[in-house]
């Protein structure tokens, strides 16, 4: 069964390319939205099995969608990986501590990013 | 359509609003050089533009202009790490970068 993925970015460049990568190279079903709020939205009415997240965005940000889904205990085990363009190993593990299993850099490799998410779930597409 | 031919297309599409990005760069650094203080209002569309640029330009395989773009986003944030020319030698470069750009 083809595994559903929730991208969230505002970037409009970033949200076509990982899309397409991760549907093209890994076979994901991709929804993809621009804002943490809509993320919330999407994510309750049709749960993804993981959601690629950024974390600098205007209104609801990464960090703060993560906590909004963790207090909702129907999506609260959603597994979430952030992304960001920031590569310090200590904003990383601030995230971590957030409660994310991992944490992915942009830019990313788009012929790599659904191994790399695929390596951080423990499962594929 | 490959995925590296949807990446091209993507970047035609995007590279005016990069170039943008950038121009806003580039007069944010003549409007340091001009006046010598920072304003809040400005520095953070700034800080936007170059965190815009640092994670998208390396996607499209324009890695130095994300380096270039990082380093002013660091600067923005942090400050003291350069001195205003080099921010507008920096800004220049990453718009050739993108004015350059064979994707």
């Amino acid at each position: 069964m083809t595994r559903r993925l929730l991208l969230v970015d505002d970037d409009d460049g970033v949200r076509l390319v990982a899309r397409a990568s991760l549907e093209r190279v890994g076979g994901w079903t991709v929804t993809a939205v621009r804002s943490g709020a809509d993320a919330i939205e999407s994510a309750a009415a049709s749960p993804p099995d993981a959601i690629l997240l950024d974390v600098m965005m205007p209104g609801l940000d990464g960090p703060n969608t993560l906590a909004e889904l963790q207090g909702r205990a129907e999506l609260a085990h959603i597994p979430v990986i952030f992304l960001t363009a920031k590569a310090r190993s200590a904003q990383h593990d601030s995230l971590l501590r957030l409660g994310a299993i991992g944490v992915l850099v942009k830019p990313f490799d788009p012929m790599q990013l659904s191994n790399q998410v695929v390596a951080l779930l423990g499962f594929g597409p | 359509m490959s995925l590296n031919e949807f990446i091209r297309r993507t970047w035609l599409e995007n590279a005016e609003i990069a170039l943008d990005l950038a121009d806003r760069l580039v007069a944010h650094g003549a409007t340091l050089a001009a006046e010598g203080l920072e304003v809040a209002a400005r520095t953070a569309q700034a800080l936007d533009a170059a965190h815009r640029l640092a994670g998208s330009l390396g996607m499209y395989g324009l890695s130095e202009g994300s380096e270039l773009a990082s380093l002013l986003e660091d600067q923005l944030r942090l400050g003291g790490l350069m001195s205003v020319s080099e921010f507008s030698r920096i800004a220049q470069c990453l718009r050739q970068v993108i004015v350059d750009a064979d994707v």
